[in-house]
Order: C-alpha cells, then sequence, then structure tokens
C-alpha cells in the first residue's frame, strides 16, 4: 500500500468537501493518527469544528510547506511566505490558531502563536485593549498595585541613586 | 462564527506568552483578568527559561535558592550574560576572567599560570593553572512578594586576590548615564558594607530577539557587553580601581584563503596588493591552534596567549602581559601555512632542531610571520621576524629574530573547580 495517490477527504463543520494529498493531509498529526490503521484509497476525515474558510487556509499552509520540504526550498523563502500568509485579519488569525492546535500541527501552531505575540510586544495595556477589543475588568485597587509592581524596576534604581 | 482572543483556550494563550519577554508578558498581564492569570503560570516561565537560557542555565535544579521559574526568570534576564569568558584590560598586566554558573550562583574566577619549573624549556609543561574565586553571586528572592513580579535581593559575596570570600551586600541594577552602545543598557553595582567595598557592574544592552525580528544574532549582543569590577581593600576610596572586562570569543578556525605574502612582515601597514598571493593549501590533519595558550615569557614568568585562525594568519593576542609588551596587544602572527621546501630548505628545520636541542620533542613544520618586542612601557615597539615552529606532540613555540629565544607555547586548560 503506497502513500503515493492516496488522497483524503477533508469535510469542513459547514460540510465542503476538501480532497488533499496523503503528504500534506498528515502534517497534521491528528489525521496521520485517524490514518494509522486505514487503508483505503480515499478515506473521508469531517473536521466537525473547523469551517470552509479556515481549513481552507490550514490546507494552504499544509500544501505549501510540504511541497517546499520537497523542493528544499530556501529558509528566507519560507520566512517570506510565513510572513505573507499571516497577514490576515484578527479573527481569521484566532480561528487558525484554534484549527492548528485541533488538528496538532506544530509548525502552524507556533508561527500563529508567535504572530499573536509579535502584535502584542511593545504595546502598551491601552493599545492591546483597543487592539483585541477586550476591557481592563480590574478593579481600581488592583490597577494601582499593578502600575507600582510594574514599575519595580524604576523604583529600584531611584533606591540606588538615593544611596550613592 | 465570531472569535475573539478570550476564546483562545489557556494552553494557547500560554504558549503565545512563551514567544514574548518579561517586559511583554507583564503589560499583556495588565491587561485584563484572565491575562493575568495565563501570564502568572509557571510553565510559561518554565518554557520562557529554556527557551531563552539553555537546558543548563534555565533549568531550576542549578538554582537550589530559588522556588520559581519567574524568579528564575527576573535573576537571569540581567545575568544570563555574565557566563563566559572575559578579557580584564588591566594595564599592563592583563586578566583572564571566566564566570561560570555552579552550585547556584554565578562564580567569576580570575586565572593564572603559576610556573613551577626551571627556565629550561623542556620543563615548561610544569606550569599549574588557577583558577582563584574572586566573586559569587546567587540570587535569592526577597521575602513576602507573591506577585507577578518579584523584587529580589541577591547576596554576593566578594573575596580579593584569592582571599576567603567574605561581606555580603546588595546587587541592584541602575541605568547607565554613559551607554557603551546606541542602545539602552544597564549597569549592576555592588556595594559591600563593612571595611571592604566592591563595586560590580553590568552593561547590557536590551535584548531584542523577540516576535519575528529574530535576525540579530546572540553572539552580536554579546560582544557588547562590558563587565566592571571595581575592589578596594582599603576603605578608603583612593585606593579603588576599576577594572573594565570584554568578553572574549574564540572564534571557529576559518579555511585557509591566498593572502599576499608580504603583508606579515610590512605590518602594521594595512595596505595591502593582490601581487605575490600564493595559494595556501593547508593539510587537513593540522590541528586547530584556537584557543588559550600560556608561555614563558622569560623574567616576566608566563603569560596568558589567546589564539585565533582568521584563515590566512595564526594570531596570538596577550590576554595577560608585561611592562614590555602589554596586554591586549599581539605578540605574534604568522602565516598560516607552512613554509615551503624552497624557501627553507629542509636542513633548516635540522639546523633549527640543533638550535632547539634542549628540547624533547620534534619540529615538524616552521611557519614565518612577526613577533611583538618593544621596550619597558612598549617604548620603541616594533615587529620582528618571528617564526612559528610546530612540534610533534601539537604544542607550537615562537622563535623571536634577531634575540634568537625561543618561548614554548602549552595549551592552558581552565580547571573546572
Amino acid at each position: 500500500m503506497t502513500e503515493k495517490g492516496r488522497i483524503v477527504k477533508m469535510v469542513s463543520q459547514d460540510q465542503e468537501e476538501f480532497e488533499v494529498e496523503y503528504g500534506v493531509a498528515t502534517m497534521s498529526t491528528l489525521i496521520a493518527n485517524v490514518l494509522q490503521d486505514v487503508s483505503e484509497e480515499t478515506t473521508t476525515v469531517p473536521i466537525p469544528n473547523v469551517n470552509a474558510q479556515v481549513l481552507a487556509k490550514v490546507i494552504e499552509y499544509c500544501r505549501y510547506h510540504y511541497e517546499a520540504k520537497r523542493i528544499d526550498q530556501s529558509e528566507e523563502d519560507i520566512e517570506r511566505w510565513n510572513k505573507d500568509f499571516m497577514k490576515v485579519d484578527n479573527k481569521t488569525l484566532f480561528n487558525i490558531l484554534i484549527a492548528a492546535s485541533f488538528l496538532d500541527i506544530a509548525d502552524l501552531l507556533d508561527l500563529g502563536c508567535k504572530t499573536v505575540a509579535g502584535m502584542i510586544k511593545d504595546k502598551s495595556v491601552e493599545q492591546i485593549r483597543e487592539l483585541f477589543c477586550i476591557e481592563g475588568d480590574f478593579t481600581e485597587e488592583q490597577e494601582a498595585k499593578m502600575r507600582e509592581e510594574n514599575n519595580w524596576g524604576s523604583e529600584m534604581s531611584q533606591e540606588n541613586n538615593a544611596a550613592q | 462564527m465570531s472569535v475573539s482572543i478570550l476564546d483562545l483556550p489557556d494552553d494557547l494563550l500560554a504558549k503565545v506568552c512563551t514567544f514574548l519577554d518579561g517586559d511583554s508578558i507583564s503589560t499583556w498581564g495588565s491587561s485584563c483578568r484572565r491575562f493575568r492569570k495565563v501570564c502568572l503560570e509557571e510553565p510559561v516561565w518554565a518554557e520562557l527559561c529554556q527557551r531563552l537560557f539553555g537546558e543548563r542555565l534555565g533549568n531550576l535544579d542549578l538554582w537550589p535558592s530559588l522556588s520559581s521559574y519567574l524568579d528564575l526568570y527576573l535573576f537571569l534576564s540581567q545575568y544570563a550574560a555574565l557566563e563566559g569568558d572575559w578579557y580584564g584590560d588591566i594595564y599592563p598586566r592583563g586578566q583572564l576572567l571566566t564566570i561560570r554558573a555552579e552550585d547556584g550562583a554565578f562564580v567569576g574566577r580570575r586565572v593564572a599560570v603559576t610556573f613551577c619549573g626551571s627556565e629550561d624549556r623542556s620543563l615548561s609543561e610544569q606550569g599549574a593553572t588557577r583558577a582563584d574565586p574572586i566573586f559569587r553571586l546567587a540570587p535569592s528572592p526577597s521575602k513576602g512578594e507573591s506577585r507577578g513580579v518579584v523584587r529580589w535581593d541577591p547576596r554576593v559575596h566578594a573575596g580579593i586576590d584569592g582571599k576567603a570570600l567574605a561581606d555580603s551586600g546588595t546587587l541592584n541594577l541602575i541605568p547607565d548615564t554613559c551607554p557603551p552602545s546606541p542602545s539602552r543598557s544597564e549597569e549592576a553595582i555592588l556595594w559591600i558594607e563593612g571595611e571592604k567595598r566592591t563595586k560590580f557592574e553590568l552593561h547590557r544592552p536590551e535584548m531584542e530577539d523577540i516576535g519575528d525580528d529574530l535576525s540579530q544574532s546572540e553572539e552580536e549582543i554579546r560582544l557588547r557587553h562590558r563587565l566592571y569590577i571595581q575592589n578596594a581593600t582599603l576603605p578608603e576610596e583612593r585606593f579603588q580601581t576599576l577594572t573594565v572586562y570584554r568578553r572574549l570569543l574564540i572564534s571557529p578556525r576559518k579555511q585557509p584563503t591566498a593572502f599576499p605574502r608580504d603583508q606579515l612582515l610590512s605590518f602594521p601597514s594595512s595596505n595591502t596588493t593582490d601581487q605575490n598571493r600564493i595559494d595556501a593549501p593547508i593539510a587537513s590533519d593540522d590541528p586547530d591552534l584556537s584557543g588559550y595558550w600560556w608561555g614563558m615569557y622569560g623574567p616576566h614568568g608566563p603569560e596568558i596567549v589567546l589564539v585565533s585562525h582568521d584563515g590566512a594568519q595564526i594570531e596570538g593576542c596577550k590576554i595577560t602581559g608585561d611592562p614590555n609588551v602589554p596586554s591586549g596587544e599581539v605578540t605574534f602572527r604568522v602565516s598560516a601555512v607552512p613554509e615551503k621546501d624552497d624557501v627553507f630548505p629542509s636542513s633548516t628545520l635540522e639546523i633549527l632542531q640543533n638550535m632547539l636541542d634542549d628540547i624533547n620533542t620534534q619540529v615538524i613544520s616552521v611557519q614565518r610571520g612577526v613577533a611583538r618586542i618593544a621596550e619597558t612601557g612598549f617604548h620603541s615597539a616594533e615587529w620582528t621576524l618571528g617564526l612559528m615552529l610546530r612540534y610533534a606532540n601539537g604544542d607550537f613555540g615562537v622563535l623571536f629574530f634577531p634575540e634568537g629565544f625561543v618561548i614554548d607555547f602549552t595549551r592552558l586548560h581552565i580547571p573546572k573547580n
């Protein structure tokens, strides 16, 4: 039984079917595990909690990386492609993250988390709240305490300067 | 389906954290309660420590005085850069300082060679390497702080000139008023109460290797570190000395390249021409000499030399020096390629061997170059003809012309106590 020519049919939440080559589909550890004991030429795997738009994105990722590995694509090209791939709105980004986590695609999960981390880095609390449309749910007291905590570094230097 | 960041499960949010630095995590944790909870999870900091500081340093088992990875992160984010070899800019003697994490502390040791043999070159291997601790920095988080950011108060023990480590003090970070590089840097200052007062500073640039900006190599960041240790055995401030340490990196040997033959002897002129280039074949089994060596510089005693291989040349730079040729100066620079027979007839090796008849090893090849000689105070410094003699046992010597003396070098093994 060869892996070549095997097709995996992935069915999204909204019942859309995606025909994917075996090697591409098994970049998902979940699918690889499901297919382990199956030997039919064509296997249908339902992906109940990922919609078609997101699943298409995930498959696009797997296809590119499967191919990139096969033709030994350069690191820089892959980096650039990854960066472009991650140029999506927040909603899609989070959906991709959830899908990558469910399908267990380690590289995509890392890429997604890194992208979110890149959005958070060097931002102020207010900017982060605005970016992700979240509201501060701390009490006044907690807020004040946190301001104090986060200033520990500069506080210490003031003390130190005084000691000199 | 509409999804916001709050729909991500905790383990995904925690994973995002591991790609951030401590400051960003702390800011993110201040934006809402859910994030705060995720940010304070121990596994987040454990993974962050492992990723940033490696499996050995970033392992809590190495630091018995710390009880959480958050504390470890706070400690290491400021002091992990200490580890390594440092060159102490003490004119003219110089100093080799190694800092290693051991027994839950960063221990700084001054490396020295004591010569126990006679002036007889054949006994040159009888030098003993010592690494005396000059400071010990152990973290200890202050008590009663159970929040996200821990104020900590490392105990510092310092000893001078190999005397027992004594006294404790606190180590704080203060912003640097005169940064050595364009990026922000900080310095650590240690005050020792009592009659000994030791100043200990660490300049560190901002780490910027987070997110998608992973391009800056860690080595580049490390190179910009400066370490300052100030010692004073007497309470009087006038006896204080400030030693500036620079990080030493042993670069791997580069492949030999074609090089202008005349360059070596015309040094220090850096103007080179493309003429007179020769091919530079080199035996593949030729040992890499890169690293620390020591040799007996006559009456000055043993000195430590850092040998580097830049492809065309092998250079020996003094880590410790003497009043004639001080530390930091190049003591020899020779071609990476052995002389061919037509330049040095094979009889030369024989003549050399006869000259060095008290040596109990064979000279197997000769590499031509220059060697540094100077009068006291580095006055009248000049380059003289120098020959590197490669011995069968893997060591080498440098023959200084026209004086005709040979300094044998032995590889320096830094003891790990």
